[in-house]
């Protein structure tokens, strides 16, 4: 089983389970701007901005916490709606495990 | 945002707090995600989605298959129907990096399986030469 066990969705709008607990790869270095993150990532030569809302969830990849659990907690501290949010996360974390920035703490290790 | 919001210990829920008490995410948006290839040889912005998938993503949109065949092999050389020596199983790269099955697409493991640049064809074997990262 590979680092995106919890990507779901088949289509090309990918967004991973609901399940997915996301935590941050080792290999990669963040400089936080204050209206944002960036993030260098040493094994893939590419540099990553993420915007002010991404950069708050990206803080939160901490291998504790679902998609879900995340995005709802988002949502009431933010006082959003809980689908918006949830979808918006799930998107997100997508992105980032297909970039090789997190990984599923709730799957086995990465091959 | 706030050093202090990424403090050992500090919760979730007093971390969102914080957050939304110092405006870091006051005005909540579409979470985005921008990426710059930071080799200089390569550098060009390459927006989002950067995804990388065995057929779709990347810069052209062709995936893993076009930045593979662009190094002058073949398709099934790319996808692993022939036997290669250097591929365990007779896979391709794209058929080893970027599985069948995993989801969202078959996304592959690094973004460097969708830079041509990251490709070499011999003998019409197809190798991947970039950074494997996450794989």
């Amino acid at each position: 089983m590979g680092p995106n066990e919890g990507a779901a969705s088949q289509t090309a709008a990918a967004v991973v389970s609901e399940n997915y607990v996301p935590r941050k790869r080792a290999q990669v270095l963040e400089l936080d701007l204050g209206d944002g993150v960036v993030i260098y990532d040493d094994q893939s030569s590419l540099v990553h901005h993420l915007n002010p809302s991404a950069s708050l969830v990206w803080h939160l990849c901490r291998g504790e916490a679902s998609v879900r659990t995340l995005a709802a907690e988002i949502a009431e501290e933010l006082g959003l709606e809980l689908p918006q949010v949830l979808a918006e996360v799930r998107g997100l974390v997508a992105e980032l495990d297909a970039l090789g920035l997190v990984e599923d703490a709730a799957g086995p290790p990465a091959r | 945002m706030d050093e202090d919001l990424e403090r050992p210990g500090l919760n979730r829920r007093e971390f969102l707090r914080r957050a939304a008490a110092t405006g870091a995410a006051v005005a909540w948006a579409a979470p985005l995600v921008r990426t710059i290839v930071a080799t200089p040889a390569y550098a060009q912005t390459v927006g989002t989605p950067t995804a990388c998938f065995h057929s779709v993503g990347g810069r052209d949109g062709g995936g893993c298959m076009s930045a593979c065949t662009q190094s002058g092999c073949t398709g099934d050389a790319c996808d692993g129907t022939d036997a290669d020596p250097n591929q365990p199983g007779g896979q391709g790269p794209c058929q080893l990096y970027c599985p069948v099955g995993e989801g969202g697409d078959n996304p592959c493991c690094n973004p460097g399986l969708c830079d041509p640049n990251n490709f070499t064809c011999e003998g019409g074997v197809a190798t991947y030469t970039g950074p494997t990262g996450g794989c």
